[in-house]
């Protein structure tokens, strides 16, 4: 599903080079659940990034389902995104403004969804979670878990097939994490890929390979 | 329901949402936005006025004034000649003006400004609104008359006035034949009274309409429809010729150019704003003044959208992360442009109707020029494009900078905040305070300078006495001819210091005419300003007697042959001394000087003090000026219209204090003085405003610096004086630029007067101060925040 190749981002100011990734190639298959390990300052949530299409490498090819996506352009990238991939960040990145339901169903309004087809996903996703009755609250008037509960249902909701999670449970005690890695594992056994970035060896043990990096290189792999 | 109008009521909805959660930053962008809009909308509502004038007649584009090269109006036959000479004139009408008259209904009568005489094809050709009688018709008959509802119900009350009669000046009835509607603001005429011009004959003359040199009336000519204006413009020059036969014509042509007759075409709608030809029915205005105030109205509006875009661009820096998660979602930047612009007309649309409300209540806190001229007047689907318009222009040019530069940032950094701080737009916007505070200074430094001025003229010794006098306009031929009587009476009563009777008054000679003296050179300019007066003028009116003597009853050929003149008649007329010189007035025997006086000003101080005359005149008795005993004006009044009755028993008293008078010859800098004080006050506020967003985001930006050197020993003083030394650059800059633009503007200004001010130095630097003391003030507030925030607040990990 995703093939990397050589891929590379350095940051240039004035004649000096600060390499984030280097030569980094991987190739991950459609329904895998993989964790990506490593100090701070490693390159994981840049490999992340550039993964989910929101930033470009500096060098290298990268192909999502085969599409060669460092050879497109912005419009095609955006839609590639949209079709295929839903991001989980650590900070959740609710929108205060909007309820629940609101912020679940802002993915199928850019998707331009009939209001029928958001309406039923949003039910579907929101009983899914368990969370049915916070469809109507404000982020602020949820606890951390519950947020992140939210902010996995907006990400999946579009039916993507790549999840991209960031430290999901960075923010949240360890029973809240455990709830929020069951729900990854949950979407992995029904099929979508996914890729987080972890500190924590246990959060990366539901996975089943982990890609450890170090100053931007892969040092290595390992599956569970 | 269709993807875009979804996502039109999901935009409108967070729109909303953004607003009412952060309402000071709203309801600062709607106030500031609104303020401005309410200032535009009344100029744009006053322009518009101003630029209607005479439109709505029916035959607007058809109808021209026929006036001189230099004078509005034209001799009566005139216009029948052109009539006929032109086969594209298919209408004609003509005008006279009559001055200040008493008309009156059985016993009651009121003196009326605006009576004027029109053929009868006027109403026809001018469509003002006729409630009652045939506009055919209606000045057919000698003795018609048609007048305004508000005349009718002066003199009939509720009664209907049709066939009624009024009586003109004592000397002639007038039958009612027709009612109007209130005169319309927005025409170059003005009357309430409108008369049969067929008898004009009877009231002014037998020759009236058959005297082709004088100058009595205003001329209309109506232009088939379809005929080009241009072309019977240029006929005029065959008409000239035809009109004033062969031998004037031929000597017409070789008079120099300012003294040759022709006679010219000028369109009605052009009149108002273009027209500056003497003898006009009223003042007009000007269209420089239309366009000096269409653009700063124009800054007006860019000042409040700059100010909105201050604001929305700091407050969009705080959004960042949530335009980032939306484009993470799959926003486009279409999408979040829209968004963005969405928001932005939201704020403008609300402020331009809270504009429009506010433009009602700031009508009669405007200057004169502008009151009643709210939005109240521009009623009508067409102007409301106006407001609609300013919505859309303030929405779309304040948020479209911000909208596009977020809209185009990659997610990624726009999750990175401290990357986006030090190129944001804010950079950019910062430009705008400065040249707001341009704007401020300029207009405060020409309030100081006007302001001076006024004081100046309305405090400047003007060489005569004016305080206490209190000046009664003779209008009445029977008081006239007893005026001296009125005036041995008057000097009888307690309380009466001083009368005298003159032809004019100080403030108001007019007068020119060729005068004749010893030593007059041939090419000599032989003009000098003359005033007819009695024996007591000099002495009423305290004008000091440099030489010679003042005139005396105990000369009796003072009557006849004695003048005298000011120190300006000297110099013009080369004497040194002039008691005793010779001199003559065109119409009058031969005199001399008896005496000169010190200059003092006998008109605004507008002109400088021009040679005058005073010559003894029996006839002088437009005006009589009585100097009241100190300490009980009121009871003197009284004592003055008790006598004035006993002279004068039907016409109704009326009277003016010459200090007054004098104030109100500086009434257009009165007006100009609060119009600009009423700009500089809203120009301040708004680069405030502009300030105040650009401190809120600067204290927001720098929190984490803040933190920083508060935790490594700054006091809060130190940190005030880091946050706001943006402001001193920007005053500094901004004074830099507003002083010389604000001297060579108040300079040009004060040209118009013969005395006046100095600008003088300390006016640029109070202004300077004063702006830079409104600036700190604005951002203290931020500052003080700032600096007294908690640093573990702004130094968490986020």
């Amino acid at each position: 599903m995703i093939r990397l190749r050589n891929i590379e981002k350095f940051y240039e100011n004035k004649a000096v080079r600060t390499f984030v990734l280097r030569s980094v190639s991987l190739d991950i298959q459609e329904g895998e659940f993989v964790s990506v390990m490593g100090p701070s300052g490693s390159g994981k949530t840049t490999l992340l990034n550039i993964i989910g299409m929101l930033d470009t490498p500096s060098n290298g090819e990268y192909f999502l389902l085969g599409e060669p996506v460092h050879a497109m352009k912005e419009k095609q990238l955006t839609e590639l995104h949209k079709r295929y991939i839903g991001f989980v960040f650590q900070s959740y990145h609710l929108i205060d403004e909007l309820t629940v339901y609101e912020n679940i169903e802002m993915p199928l309004l850019y998707q331009k969804e009939s209001g029928s087809t958001r309406k039923g996903r949003v039910a579907e996703a929101l009983d899914r979670f368990n969370i049915v009755a916070k469809k109507d609250l404000f982020p602020n008037q949820l606890s951390g878990g519950q947020q992140q509960l939210v902010a996995i249902a907006r990400a999946i909701i579009g039916h993507p097939k790549l999840i991209l999670a960031d430290e999901p449970t960075g923010s949240l005690h360890s029973d809240q994490g455990k709830i929020i890695m069951e729900a990854l594992k949950q979407l992995n056994e029904q099929g979508t890929t996914i890729v987080q970035v972890t500190h924590n060896e246990q959060n990366a043990a539901y996975a089943g390979r982990t890609i450890r990096l170090k100053d931007g290189w892969i040092q290595g792999e390992g599956s569970h | 329901m269709p993807v875009g109008e979804r996502m039109l009521g999901y935009y409108v909805k967070i729109a909303f949402r953004n607003l009412l959660k952060h309402k000071g930053y709203s309801s600062l962008c709607i106030a500031g936005l609104a303020i401005g809009m309410a200032c535009v909308l009344v100029i744009v509502s006053w322009v518009q006025d101003e630029l209607s004038y005479d439109g709505f007649h029916a035959h607007a584009d058809q109808i021209e004034r026929v006036t001189g090269r230099n004078w509005a109006q034209t001799p009566a036959p005139l216009g029948p000649a052109l009539q006929q000479f032109l086969p594209d004139v298919v209408s004609m009408a003509r005008l006279k003006k009559a001055d200040r008259v008493f008309v009156s209904c059985g016993g009651r009568g009121f003196y009326e400004e605006d009576v004027v005489f029109a053929d009868p094809a006027f109403l026809a050709m001018f469509t003002f609104p006729l409630l009652s009688g045939d506009r055919r018709t209606a000045l057919n008959d000698p003795s018609s008359m048609v007048i305004t509802q508000e005349v009718a119900r002066k003199y009939f009350g509720d009664s209907n006035p049709m066939g009624k009669t009024l009586t003109y000046d004592g000397k002639r009835d007038f039958r009612v034949t027709g009612v109007l509607q209130e005169m319309p603001r927005n025409t170059h005429m003005r009357f309430d009274i409108l008369c049969s011009l067929q008898s004009a004959k009877a009231l002014f003359g037998e020759d009236f309409f058959e005297n082709k040199m004088n100058t009595v009336v205003f001329t209309y000519v109506q232009i088939r429809d379809g005929a080009e204006p241009a072309r019977v413009a240029g006929q005029m020059d065959a008409f000239t010729r035809s009109y004033l036969g062969a031998e004037l014509y031929a000597i017409n042509t070789q008079a120099p150019e300012e003294w040759r007759q022709e006679f010219l075409l000028q369109p009605i709608r052009s009149i108002h704003l273009h027209s500056h030809l003497g003898g006009e029915f009223k003042p007009h205005g000007d269209a420089t003044e239309v366009w000096i105030f269409s653009i700063v109205a124009l800054l007006i509006l860019l000042i409040a959208c700059a100010n909105y875009m201050n604001l929305s661009i700091a407050r969009s820096m705080n959004r960042l992360k949530e335009v980032a998660v939306r484009k993470v979602v799959g926003a486009g930047e279409t999408q979040i442009v829209v968004q963005m612009m969405c928001e932005s007309l939201l704020v403008s649309g609300t402020a331009i109707i809270l504009g429009m409300v506010l433009s009602r209540f700031l009508d009669p806190f405007l200057s004169p020029a502008f009151t009643g001229k709210g939005m109240r007047e521009t009623v009508g689907a067409a102007y409301a494009i106006v407001p609609i318009g300013i919505a859309l222009c303030a929405g779309v040019l304040s948020g479209i900078y911000p909208a596009l530069f977020i809209a185009r940032v990659r997610p990624v950094r726009l999750f990175s905040t401290s990357i986006l701080w030090s190129r944001s737009p804010v950079n950019a916007a910062r430009a705008l305070v400065p040249f707001q505070f341009v704007v401020s200074t300029t207009l405060i430094i020409a309030v100081l300078v006007i302001s001076r001025q006024l004081s100046f003229l309305q405090n400047t010794n003007l060489g005569f006495e004016k305080d206490r006098v209190v000046v009664v306009p003779l209008h009445d031929e029977t008081i006239r001819r007893q005026c001296q009587s009125f005036k041995r009476e008057l000097l009888r009563q307690q309380g009466i210091v001083a009368v005298t009777a003159s032809s004019a008054i100080p403030g108001d000679v007019r007068w020119v005419t060729s005068f004749r003296w010893d030593g007059q050179g041939p090419r000599d300019d032989n003009t000098l300003r003359y005033i007819g007066v009695d024996q007591d003028f000099i002495s009423a009116f305290g004008i000091p007697l440099l030489a010679g003597r003042d005139f005396s009853v105990t000369f009796p050929s003072d009557t006849v042959q004695s003048y005298i003149v000011n120190e300006s008649a000297l110099a013009k007329l080369g004497w040194q001394s002039g008691v005793g010189k010779r001199l003559e007035l065109f119409w009058r025997p031969q005199g001399s000087v008896i005496g000169v006086v010190r200059n003092f000003h006998f008109t605004s101080l507008r002109q400088k003090i021009e040679p005058l005359a005073f010559y003894i005149d029996p006839h002088a008795n437009q005006f009589l000026s009585i100097r009241l005993r100190d300490g009980d004006i009121s009871g003197g009044l009284r004592t003055i219209e008790r006598t004035y009755s006993l002279f004068s028993p039907n016409r109704p008293f009326e009277y003016f204090f010459l200090d007054d008078y004098w104030h109100k010859l500086y009434g257009n800098e009165e007006d100009l003085k609060s119009l600009f004080l009423e700009f500089t006050g809203l120009a301040v506020f708004l680069a405030c405003l502009g300030l105040f967003g650009l401190a809120a985001y600067s204290a927001e930006r720098r929190a984490k610096e803040v933190g920083i050197r508060k935790v490594l020993g700054a006091s809060v003083v130190n940190l005030m004086v880091m946050l706001s030394g943006d402001v001193a650059k920007w005053v500094l800059a901004a004074n830099v630029i507003a002083w010389p633009i604000a001297y060579f503007a108040m300079e040009r200004w004060l040209q118009n007067f013969a005395y006046r001010v100095d600008l003088g130095w300390w006016t640029f630097f109070l202004a300077g101060g004063l702006t830079f003391c409104v600036a700190l003030l604005t951002v203290s507030a931020q500052a003080m925040r700032a600096a007294r925030a908690n640093p573990v607040e702004s130094l968490r990990y986020e």
